[in-house]
Protein backbone atom coordinates (compact mmCIF):
# COMPACT_ATOMS: atom_id res chain seq x y z
CA UNK A 1 0.00 0.00 0.00
CA UNK A 2 2.76 2.03 0.84
CA UNK A 3 4.42 1.57 -2.07
CA UNK A 4 1.32 2.33 -4.13
CA UNK A 5 0.85 6.11 -2.26
CA UNK A 6 4.95 6.58 -3.02
CA UNK A 7 4.14 5.83 -6.55
CA UNK A 8 1.24 8.01 -6.90
CA UNK A 9 2.81 10.83 -5.38
CA UNK A 10 6.02 10.65 -7.43
CA UNK A 11 3.51 10.40 -10.15
CA UNK A 12 1.63 13.92 -9.24
CA UNK A 13 5.39 15.12 -8.41
CA UNK A 14 6.37 14.66 -11.91
CA UNK A 15 3.18 15.42 -13.65
CA UNK A 16 3.09 19.11 -11.51
CA UNK A 17 6.96 19.40 -12.94
CA UNK A 18 5.32 19.12 -16.27
CA UNK A 19 2.82 21.78 -15.70
CA UNK A 20 3.77 25.21 -16.47
CA UNK A 21 3.54 26.51 -12.52
CA UNK A 22 6.51 25.75 -11.30
CA UNK A 23 8.42 27.26 -14.02
CA UNK A 24 6.44 30.60 -13.51
CA UNK A 25 8.89 33.52 -13.13
CA UNK A 26 7.99 37.18 -13.15
CA UNK A 27 9.40 38.08 -16.38
CA UNK A 28 6.51 35.40 -17.42
CA UNK A 29 4.03 37.26 -15.76
CA UNK A 30 5.26 40.77 -17.52
CA UNK A 31 5.24 39.43 -20.41
CA UNK A 32 1.91 38.13 -20.18
CA UNK A 33 0.96 41.68 -18.84
CA UNK A 34 2.38 43.12 -21.83
CA UNK A 35 0.16 40.31 -24.26
CA UNK A 36 -3.10 41.31 -22.55
CA UNK A 37 -1.61 45.28 -23.25
CA UNK A 38 -1.44 44.28 -26.56
CA UNK A 39 -4.35 42.48 -27.30
CA UNK A 40 -6.57 45.28 -25.52
CA UNK A 41 -5.16 48.35 -27.73
CA UNK A 42 -6.21 46.12 -30.93
CA UNK A 43 -9.48 45.46 -29.74
CA UNK A 44 -10.36 48.82 -27.63
CA UNK A 45 -8.63 51.10 -29.76
CA UNK A 46 -8.16 49.71 -33.47
CA UNK A 47 -4.48 50.10 -33.06
CA UNK A 48 -3.38 47.82 -36.24
CA UNK A 49 -5.35 44.89 -34.82
CA UNK A 50 -4.06 43.13 -37.72
CA UNK A 51 -0.31 43.07 -36.55
CA UNK A 52 -1.02 43.75 -32.21
CA UNK A 53 -3.51 40.80 -32.20
CA UNK A 54 -1.28 37.57 -33.51
CA UNK A 55 1.47 39.39 -31.98
CA UNK A 56 -0.29 39.62 -28.75
CA UNK A 57 -1.12 36.29 -28.97
CA UNK A 58 1.75 35.22 -29.48
CA UNK A 59 3.63 36.45 -26.61
CA UNK A 60 1.07 34.62 -24.85
CA UNK A 61 1.84 31.22 -26.56
CA UNK A 62 5.45 32.12 -25.85
CA UNK A 63 5.42 32.92 -22.85
CA UNK A 64 3.31 29.81 -21.09
CA UNK A 65 6.63 28.23 -19.50
CA UNK A 66 7.31 24.31 -19.60
CA UNK A 67 9.64 21.55 -18.92
CA UNK A 68 13.07 22.26 -20.73
CA UNK A 69 15.64 20.11 -21.72
CA UNK A 70 12.38 17.02 -21.91
CA UNK A 71 12.43 17.11 -25.46
CA UNK A 72 8.93 18.41 -25.81
CA UNK A 73 9.60 20.11 -28.81
CA UNK A 74 6.98 22.49 -28.15
CA UNK A 75 9.06 26.24 -28.03
CA UNK A 76 9.85 28.45 -30.59
CA UNK A 77 13.62 28.07 -30.02
CA UNK A 78 13.31 24.43 -30.06
CA UNK A 79 14.58 22.36 -32.59
CA UNK A 80 12.00 20.23 -34.49
CA UNK A 81 8.86 21.98 -33.14
CA UNK A 82 6.20 23.32 -34.88
CA UNK A 83 6.53 26.47 -33.95
CA UNK A 84 10.27 26.66 -34.58
CA UNK A 85 9.63 25.06 -38.12
CA UNK A 86 6.84 28.81 -38.44
CA UNK A 87 9.72 30.84 -36.93
CA UNK A 88 12.09 29.51 -39.88
CA UNK A 89 10.21 32.40 -42.20
CA UNK A 90 11.20 34.88 -39.72
CA UNK A 91 14.99 34.12 -39.40
CA UNK A 92 15.66 33.46 -42.97
CA UNK A 93 13.72 36.31 -44.08
CA UNK A 94 11.25 34.70 -46.25
CA UNK A 95 8.09 36.29 -44.83
CA UNK A 96 9.19 39.84 -45.00
CA UNK A 97 9.48 39.75 -49.08
CA UNK A 98 6.56 38.15 -49.30
CA UNK A 99 4.90 40.87 -47.36
CA UNK A 100 6.01 43.38 -49.32
CA UNK A 101 4.62 41.18 -52.73
CA UNK A 102 1.14 41.85 -51.34
CA UNK A 103 2.11 45.53 -50.51
CA UNK A 104 2.97 45.91 -53.80
CA UNK A 105 -0.48 44.50 -54.73
CA UNK A 106 -2.06 47.26 -52.70
CA UNK A 107 -0.27 49.93 -52.96
CA UNK A 108 -1.35 52.42 -55.40
CA UNK A 109 1.21 54.85 -56.64
CA UNK A 110 -0.28 57.43 -58.48
CA UNK A 111 -0.16 60.08 -56.17
CA UNK A 112 3.79 59.74 -56.04
CA UNK A 113 3.27 59.85 -59.67
CA UNK A 114 1.79 62.68 -60.04
CA UNK A 115 4.30 64.82 -58.04
CA UNK A 116 7.22 62.89 -58.08
CA UNK A 117 9.22 65.82 -55.67
CA UNK A 118 7.29 64.08 -52.94
CA UNK A 119 9.84 61.01 -53.08
CA UNK A 120 12.31 63.05 -51.53
CA UNK A 121 10.24 63.04 -48.24
CA UNK A 122 10.53 59.50 -48.31
CA UNK A 123 14.29 60.13 -48.28
CA UNK A 124 14.60 62.37 -45.87
CA UNK A 125 12.55 60.47 -43.10
CA UNK A 126 14.87 57.74 -43.34
CA UNK A 127 17.10 60.29 -41.03
CA UNK A 128 15.40 58.27 -38.18
CA UNK A 129 17.66 55.04 -39.36
CA UNK A 130 20.55 56.73 -39.47
CA UNK A 131 20.22 58.77 -36.11
CA UNK A 132 18.92 55.28 -33.49
CA UNK A 133 22.19 54.11 -35.53
CA UNK A 134 24.35 56.60 -34.38
CA UNK A 135 22.91 56.62 -30.52
CA UNK A 136 22.79 52.69 -30.83
CA UNK A 137 26.47 52.58 -31.38
CA UNK A 138 27.01 55.74 -28.77
CA UNK A 139 25.18 52.99 -25.77
CA UNK A 140 27.60 50.07 -26.53
CA UNK A 141 25.61 48.16 -29.07
CA UNK A 142 28.08 46.64 -31.80
CA UNK A 143 27.71 48.09 -35.37
CA UNK A 144 25.76 45.24 -36.82
CA UNK A 145 23.13 45.55 -33.71
CA UNK A 146 23.07 49.04 -33.92
CA UNK A 147 21.97 48.97 -37.64
CA UNK A 148 19.69 46.22 -36.85
CA UNK A 149 17.84 48.09 -34.73
CA UNK A 150 18.02 51.82 -36.45
CA UNK A 151 15.75 50.53 -39.02
CA UNK A 152 13.10 50.46 -37.12
CA UNK A 153 12.76 53.71 -37.66
CA UNK A 154 11.95 53.01 -40.91
CA UNK A 155 8.77 51.90 -39.65
CA UNK A 156 8.37 49.23 -41.73
CA UNK A 157 8.09 45.44 -39.40
CA UNK A 158 9.05 43.63 -42.21
CA UNK A 159 12.14 45.50 -43.33
CA UNK A 160 12.96 45.64 -39.65
CA UNK A 161 12.41 41.76 -39.55
CA UNK A 162 14.37 41.54 -42.75
CA UNK A 163 17.52 43.09 -41.60
CA UNK A 164 17.42 42.03 -37.86
CA UNK A 165 17.54 38.75 -39.46
CA UNK A 166 19.95 39.03 -41.24
CA UNK A 167 22.31 41.02 -39.17
CA UNK A 168 21.48 40.27 -35.85
CA UNK A 169 19.07 37.30 -35.33
CA UNK A 170 19.29 37.07 -31.56
CA UNK A 171 17.53 40.80 -31.73
CA UNK A 172 14.58 39.88 -34.00
CA UNK A 173 11.90 39.34 -31.73
CA UNK A 174 12.60 42.73 -29.87
CA UNK A 175 13.21 44.57 -32.98
CA UNK A 176 10.48 43.41 -34.44
CA UNK A 177 7.90 43.82 -31.49
CA UNK A 178 9.31 47.41 -30.79
CA UNK A 179 9.03 47.97 -34.83
CA UNK A 180 5.01 46.81 -34.58
CA UNK A 181 4.37 48.13 -31.35
CA UNK A 182 5.47 52.32 -32.54
CA UNK A 183 3.93 52.16 -35.68
CA UNK A 184 0.66 51.25 -34.07
CA UNK A 185 1.59 54.29 -31.97
CA UNK A 186 2.06 56.12 -34.95
CA UNK A 187 -0.98 58.36 -34.15
CA UNK A 188 0.74 59.05 -30.56
CA UNK A 189 3.72 60.16 -31.28
CA UNK A 190 4.15 61.78 -34.48
CA UNK A 191 1.50 64.70 -34.01
CA UNK A 192 2.91 66.37 -31.03
CA UNK A 193 6.16 66.79 -33.08
CA UNK A 194 4.26 67.95 -36.27
CA UNK A 195 2.90 70.57 -33.90
CA UNK A 196 5.78 71.92 -32.78
CA UNK A 197 7.81 71.53 -35.67
CA UNK A 198 5.29 74.01 -37.73
CA UNK A 199 3.93 77.45 -38.00
CA UNK A 200 0.23 77.98 -38.28
CA UNK A 201 0.61 79.28 -41.91
CA UNK A 202 2.41 76.35 -42.74
CA UNK A 203 -0.33 73.96 -41.34
CA UNK A 204 -3.20 75.79 -43.38
CA UNK A 205 -1.07 75.36 -47.32
CA UNK A 206 -3.68 74.03 -49.95
CA UNK A 207 -1.62 71.90 -52.15
CA UNK A 208 -2.10 71.57 -55.80
CA UNK A 209 -4.61 68.74 -56.51
CA UNK A 210 -2.68 65.69 -57.68
CA UNK A 211 -3.21 65.03 -61.39
CA UNK A 212 -4.96 61.87 -62.96
CA UNK A 213 -2.06 59.82 -63.82
CA UNK A 214 -2.48 57.24 -66.76
CA UNK A 215 -2.28 54.00 -67.29
CA UNK A 216 1.24 53.92 -69.42
CA UNK A 217 3.02 55.40 -66.14
CA UNK A 218 1.57 53.16 -63.53
CA UNK A 219 2.98 50.29 -65.61
CA UNK A 220 6.28 52.01 -66.08
CA UNK A 221 6.79 53.02 -62.49
CA UNK A 222 7.48 49.39 -61.13
CA UNK A 223 9.76 48.80 -64.34
CA UNK A 224 12.05 51.42 -63.96
CA UNK A 225 11.79 51.44 -60.11
CA UNK A 226 12.95 48.46 -59.60
CA UNK A 227 15.95 48.82 -62.21
CA UNK A 228 17.06 51.90 -60.84
CA UNK A 229 16.79 51.52 -57.26
CA UNK A 230 18.11 47.78 -57.33
CA UNK A 231 21.32 48.94 -59.37
CA UNK A 232 21.89 51.45 -56.61
CA UNK A 233 21.37 49.28 -53.96
CA UNK A 234 20.93 45.69 -55.41
CA UNK A 235 21.09 43.77 -51.35
CA UNK A 236 17.09 45.02 -51.40
CA UNK A 237 16.82 42.96 -54.34
CA UNK A 238 14.38 40.71 -52.37
CA UNK A 239 12.20 43.43 -50.83
CA UNK A 240 12.18 45.80 -53.68
CA UNK A 241 11.80 43.19 -56.12
CA UNK A 242 9.22 42.06 -54.61
CA UNK A 243 6.98 45.26 -53.80
CA UNK A 244 7.55 46.14 -57.47
CA UNK A 245 6.46 42.96 -59.09
CA UNK A 246 3.06 43.14 -56.31
CA UNK A 247 2.82 46.42 -57.90
CA UNK A 248 3.33 45.68 -61.65
CA UNK A 249 0.14 42.58 -61.23
CA UNK A 250 -1.72 44.90 -59.73
CA UNK A 251 -1.41 47.59 -62.48
CA UNK A 252 -0.56 45.63 -65.79
CA UNK A 253 -4.36 44.79 -65.26
CA UNK A 254 -4.17 41.59 -66.60
CA UNK A 255 -3.03 39.53 -63.89
CA UNK A 256 -5.75 40.54 -61.57
CA UNK A 257 -5.82 36.59 -60.00
CA UNK A 258 -2.54 36.82 -58.92
CA UNK A 259 -3.04 40.11 -57.65
CA UNK A 260 -5.76 39.20 -55.98
CA UNK A 261 -4.24 36.36 -54.11
CA UNK A 262 -0.97 38.24 -53.06
CA UNK A 263 -3.19 41.23 -51.74
CA UNK A 264 -5.80 38.83 -50.11
CA UNK A 265 -5.21 35.32 -48.72
CA UNK A 266 -1.06 35.30 -49.39
CA UNK A 267 -0.52 38.53 -47.32
CA UNK A 268 -2.97 37.46 -44.92
CA UNK A 269 -1.89 34.20 -44.35
CA UNK A 270 1.83 35.26 -43.78
CA UNK A 271 0.40 38.10 -41.76
CA UNK A 272 -0.65 35.61 -38.95
CA UNK A 273 2.60 33.27 -39.42
CA UNK A 274 5.40 36.61 -38.87
CA UNK A 275 2.73 37.83 -35.52
CA UNK A 276 2.39 34.97 -34.11
CA UNK A 277 6.00 33.49 -34.57
CA UNK A 278 7.72 36.89 -34.13
CA UNK A 279 4.60 37.02 -30.73
CA UNK A 280 6.28 33.64 -29.68
CA UNK A 281 10.01 34.30 -29.98
CA UNK A 282 9.78 36.83 -27.18
CA UNK A 283 9.79 34.34 -24.09
CA UNK A 284 10.77 35.82 -21.14
CA UNK A 285 13.86 33.93 -20.54
CA UNK A 286 15.20 35.26 -23.31
CA UNK A 287 13.40 38.66 -24.10
CA UNK A 288 13.30 40.59 -21.01
CA UNK A 289 17.27 42.12 -20.88
CA UNK A 290 18.21 45.31 -21.04
CA UNK A 291 19.39 45.10 -24.47
CA UNK A 292 15.56 44.79 -25.00
CA UNK A 293 14.76 47.49 -23.04
CA UNK A 294 17.16 49.80 -24.76
CA UNK A 295 15.94 48.54 -28.15
CA UNK A 296 12.34 49.67 -27.54
CA UNK A 297 13.68 53.56 -25.86
CA UNK A 298 16.13 53.53 -29.11
CA UNK A 299 12.95 52.60 -31.43
CA UNK A 300 11.15 55.72 -30.17
CA UNK A 301 13.99 57.98 -30.33
CA UNK A 302 14.19 56.74 -34.07
CA UNK A 303 10.27 57.19 -34.90
CA UNK A 304 10.87 60.55 -33.06
CA UNK A 305 13.86 61.58 -35.61
CA UNK A 306 12.29 59.88 -38.84
CA UNK A 307 9.05 61.96 -38.55
CA UNK A 308 11.43 65.56 -37.63
CA UNK A 309 13.64 64.44 -40.80
CA UNK A 310 10.45 64.07 -42.57
CA UNK A 311 8.80 67.31 -41.34
CA UNK A 312 11.43 69.83 -41.52
CA UNK A 313 13.18 68.31 -45.15
CA UNK A 314 9.04 69.47 -46.09
CA UNK A 315 10.00 73.01 -44.83
CA UNK A 316 13.33 73.40 -46.95
CA UNK A 317 11.46 72.07 -50.02
CA UNK A 318 9.00 75.09 -49.16
CA UNK A 319 12.36 77.30 -49.70
CA UNK A 320 12.94 76.11 -53.27
CA UNK A 321 9.38 76.13 -54.36
CA UNK A 322 7.43 78.73 -55.97
CA UNK A 323 3.88 79.85 -54.17
CA UNK A 324 1.22 77.42 -55.42
CA UNK A 325 3.67 74.82 -55.75
CA UNK A 326 4.30 74.38 -51.68
CA UNK A 327 4.26 71.75 -49.57
CA UNK A 328 1.91 71.49 -46.25
CA UNK A 329 5.15 70.47 -44.03
CA UNK A 330 2.48 68.08 -42.02
CA UNK A 331 2.64 65.54 -45.02
CA UNK A 332 6.98 65.24 -44.52
CA UNK A 333 5.53 63.18 -40.86
CA UNK A 334 4.38 60.06 -44.01
CA UNK A 335 8.14 60.01 -45.36
CA UNK A 336 8.26 56.75 -42.37
CA UNK A 337 6.66 54.13 -43.92
CA UNK A 338 3.87 52.99 -41.48
CA UNK A 339 1.35 53.29 -44.56
CA UNK A 340 -1.34 54.06 -44.43
CA UNK A 341 -0.78 55.46 -40.32
CA UNK A 342 1.55 57.98 -40.97
CA UNK A 343 -0.38 59.59 -43.99
CA UNK A 344 -3.47 59.11 -41.63
CA UNK A 345 -1.85 61.19 -39.07
CA UNK A 346 -1.24 64.18 -41.47
CA UNK A 347 -4.84 63.88 -42.91
CA UNK A 348 -6.18 64.03 -38.91
CA UNK A 349 -3.92 66.83 -37.67
CA UNK A 350 -4.47 69.33 -41.32
CA UNK A 351 -7.98 69.33 -40.56
CA UNK A 352 -7.65 70.31 -37.32
CA UNK A 353 -6.06 73.32 -38.98
CA UNK A 354 -8.45 73.60 -41.88
CA UNK A 355 -11.87 71.83 -42.19
CA UNK A 356 -11.54 71.58 -45.71
CA UNK A 357 -7.97 70.87 -46.48
CA UNK A 358 -7.61 67.25 -47.18
CA UNK A 359 -3.73 65.86 -46.96
CA UNK A 360 -4.52 62.26 -47.60
CA UNK A 361 -3.93 62.18 -51.03
CA UNK A 362 -0.58 64.38 -51.06
CA UNK A 363 0.36 62.24 -47.88
CA UNK A 364 0.31 58.69 -49.63
CA UNK A 365 2.72 60.01 -51.53
CA UNK A 366 5.70 60.22 -49.31
CA UNK A 367 4.29 57.54 -47.32
CA UNK A 368 4.82 54.99 -50.25
CA UNK A 369 8.05 56.86 -51.07
CA UNK A 370 9.45 55.54 -47.62
CA UNK A 371 8.19 51.80 -48.46
CA UNK A 372 10.99 52.25 -51.10
CA UNK A 373 13.84 54.20 -49.10
CA UNK A 374 13.45 51.60 -46.28
CA UNK A 375 14.25 48.92 -48.14
CA UNK A 376 16.90 50.86 -49.67
CA UNK A 377 18.08 51.35 -46.68
CA UNK A 378 17.84 47.96 -45.37
CA UNK A 379 20.00 47.54 -48.45
CA UNK A 380 22.55 49.33 -47.91
CA UNK A 381 23.16 48.61 -44.31
CA UNK A 382 23.39 44.99 -45.57
CA UNK A 383 25.85 45.64 -48.08
CA UNK A 384 27.90 47.51 -45.25
CA UNK A 385 28.12 44.66 -43.02
CA UNK A 386 27.76 41.56 -45.35
CA UNK A 387 30.00 42.88 -48.53
CA UNK B 1 21.95 16.09 -43.30
CA UNK B 2 24.32 17.07 -45.84
CA UNK B 3 21.94 19.99 -46.67
CA UNK B 4 21.90 21.00 -43.18
CA UNK B 5 25.53 21.14 -42.91
CA UNK B 6 25.59 23.21 -45.65
CA UNK B 7 23.25 26.02 -44.79
CA UNK B 8 25.02 25.88 -41.11
CA UNK B 9 28.03 25.74 -42.67
CA UNK B 10 27.20 28.91 -44.86
CA UNK B 11 25.31 30.77 -41.68
CA UNK B 12 28.74 30.64 -39.93
CA UNK B 13 30.64 32.01 -42.84
CA UNK B 14 27.74 35.04 -43.25
CA UNK B 15 28.18 35.82 -39.06
CA UNK B 16 31.71 35.68 -39.61
CA UNK B 17 32.11 38.23 -42.73
CA UNK B 18 29.54 40.29 -40.45
CA UNK B 19 31.63 40.21 -37.09
CA UNK B 20 34.85 41.09 -39.20
CA UNK B 21 33.44 43.88 -40.64
CA UNK B 22 32.12 44.92 -37.39
CA UNK B 23 35.07 45.51 -35.79
CA UNK B 24 36.25 47.40 -38.65
CA UNK B 25 33.59 49.60 -38.59
CA UNK B 26 34.53 50.05 -34.52
CA UNK B 27 37.83 50.84 -35.58
CA UNK B 28 37.27 53.23 -38.74
CA UNK B 29 34.20 54.23 -37.42
CA UNK B 30 33.47 54.07 -33.79
CA UNK B 31 30.53 57.08 -33.98
CA UNK B 32 28.47 55.96 -36.58
CA UNK B 33 29.13 59.02 -38.61
CA UNK B 34 30.59 57.94 -41.56
CA UNK B 35 28.16 55.30 -42.42
CA UNK B 36 25.15 57.23 -41.40
CA UNK B 37 26.40 60.22 -43.76
CA UNK B 38 27.20 57.44 -46.74
CA UNK B 39 23.96 55.74 -46.12
CA UNK B 40 21.58 58.84 -45.85
CA UNK B 41 23.49 60.34 -48.74
CA UNK B 42 22.95 56.69 -50.99
CA UNK B 43 19.04 56.57 -50.09
CA UNK B 44 18.98 60.26 -51.01
CA UNK B 45 20.12 59.64 -54.32
CA UNK B 46 18.28 56.44 -54.83
CA UNK B 47 15.14 58.42 -54.70
CA UNK B 48 16.53 61.50 -56.21
CA UNK B 49 17.26 59.58 -59.45
CA UNK B 50 13.81 58.10 -59.12
CA UNK B 51 12.11 61.67 -58.90
CA UNK B 52 14.54 62.77 -61.93
CA UNK B 53 13.36 60.28 -64.18
CA UNK B 54 9.69 59.98 -63.44
CA UNK B 55 9.74 64.07 -63.28
CA UNK B 56 11.03 64.11 -67.41
CA UNK B 57 9.34 60.74 -68.03
CA UNK B 58 5.66 62.12 -67.01
CA UNK B 59 6.93 65.19 -69.16
CA UNK B 60 7.64 63.37 -71.97
CA UNK B 61 5.04 60.95 -72.04
CA UNK B 62 2.24 63.90 -72.11
CA UNK B 63 3.92 65.75 -75.15
CA UNK B 64 3.76 62.73 -76.99
CA UNK B 65 0.22 62.77 -76.14
CA UNK B 66 -0.35 65.94 -76.82
CA UNK B 67 1.79 65.02 -80.15
CA UNK B 68 -0.67 62.34 -81.26
CA UNK B 69 -3.56 63.91 -80.38
CA UNK B 70 -2.64 67.54 -82.78
CA UNK B 71 -1.50 65.35 -85.78
CA UNK B 72 -5.22 63.59 -85.72
CA UNK B 73 -6.80 66.77 -84.92
CA UNK B 74 -8.20 66.54 -81.72
CA UNK B 75 -6.10 69.54 -80.18
CA UNK B 76 -9.52 70.62 -78.46
CA UNK B 77 -8.91 67.36 -76.20
CA UNK B 78 -6.07 68.59 -74.57
CA UNK B 79 -6.62 69.39 -71.12
CA UNK B 80 -4.13 71.30 -69.11
CA UNK B 81 -5.22 70.79 -65.89
CA UNK B 82 -5.90 66.95 -65.18
CA UNK B 83 -6.03 67.56 -61.25
CA UNK B 84 -8.62 66.17 -59.00
CA UNK B 85 -9.85 68.72 -56.35
CA UNK B 86 -9.15 67.84 -52.79
CA UNK B 87 -13.57 67.93 -52.33
CA UNK B 88 -13.80 65.59 -55.04
CA UNK B 89 -11.56 62.90 -53.66
CA UNK B 90 -13.28 63.67 -50.30
CA UNK B 91 -16.72 62.66 -51.99
CA UNK B 92 -15.35 59.79 -53.69
CA UNK B 93 -13.43 58.29 -50.59
CA UNK B 94 -16.83 58.87 -48.80
CA UNK B 95 -18.99 57.26 -51.31
CA UNK B 96 -16.60 54.40 -51.08
CA UNK B 97 -16.80 54.14 -47.57
CA UNK B 98 -20.22 54.04 -47.80
CA UNK B 99 -20.15 51.32 -50.13
CA UNK B 100 -18.85 49.15 -48.23
CA UNK B 101 -20.37 50.12 -44.96
CA UNK B 102 -23.93 49.46 -46.54
CA UNK B 103 -22.15 45.36 -46.31
CA UNK B 104 -22.68 44.94 -42.76
CA UNK B 105 -21.44 42.09 -41.81
CA UNK B 106 -22.35 42.38 -38.35
CA UNK B 107 -25.80 41.91 -38.18
CA UNK B 108 -27.98 40.42 -34.79
CA UNK B 109 -28.09 36.97 -35.67
CA UNK B 110 -31.03 36.50 -33.13
CA UNK B 111 -33.89 36.68 -35.07
CA UNK B 112 -37.35 35.82 -32.43
CA UNK B 113 -39.92 38.07 -32.15
CA UNK B 114 -39.64 39.89 -28.62
CA UNK B 115 -42.68 40.23 -27.35
CA UNK B 116 -43.78 43.64 -26.05
CA UNK B 117 -47.10 43.38 -23.21
CA UNK B 118 -48.55 46.48 -23.79
CA UNK B 119 -52.46 46.60 -21.39
CA UNK B 120 -53.54 49.57 -24.40
CA UNK B 121 -53.84 49.28 -27.66
CA UNK B 122 -55.72 51.06 -30.29
CA UNK B 123 -56.27 48.32 -32.32
CA UNK B 124 -58.21 46.84 -29.56
CA UNK B 125 -59.41 50.32 -27.92
CA UNK B 126 -63.36 50.40 -28.39
CA UNK B 127 -63.53 53.82 -28.45
CA UNK B 128 -62.39 53.96 -31.99
CA UNK B 129 -65.14 51.51 -33.10
CA UNK B 130 -67.56 54.14 -32.02
CA UNK B 131 -69.05 56.82 -33.83
CA UNK B 132 -67.68 60.37 -32.53
CA UNK B 133 -70.10 62.86 -32.26
CA UNK B 134 -68.71 66.45 -32.92
CA UNK B 135 -69.30 68.83 -30.21
CA UNK B 136 -70.26 72.40 -30.39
Amino acid sequence: MGNLFDFMAHGFEQFFQYTAFPHFTIGHIVMIIVALAFINLAITKEYEPLLLIPIGFGILIGNIPFLQDANLQIGVYEPGSVMNYLYFGVIKGIYPPLIFLGIGAMTDFSTLLSNPKLLLLGAAAQLGIFGAYIIALSLGYLPEQAAAIGIIGGADGPTAIFLASKLAPDLVGAIAVSAYSYMALVPVIQPPIMRLLTTDKERVIRMKPPRSVSKLEKILFPIVGLILTTLISPSAMPLLGMLFFGNLLKESGVTKRLADTAKGAMIDIVTILIGLTVGASTQATTFLTAKSVGIFALGAVSFMIATCGGVIFAKVMNLFLKEGNKINPLIGNAGVSAVPDSARVSQVVGLEYDKTNHLLMHAMAPNVAGVIGSAVVAGILLSFFMG
Amino acid sequence: MFLGLLQQTAADTSAAIIHKNSVKFLELDPWGIGMAVIGYLVVFAALLFLYLIFANLTKALNLNIKRLLRREGKAEEIKEDQSISGEVNAAIAMAIHLYYSEMHDKEDTVLTISKVSRTYSPWSSKIYGLRQHPRF
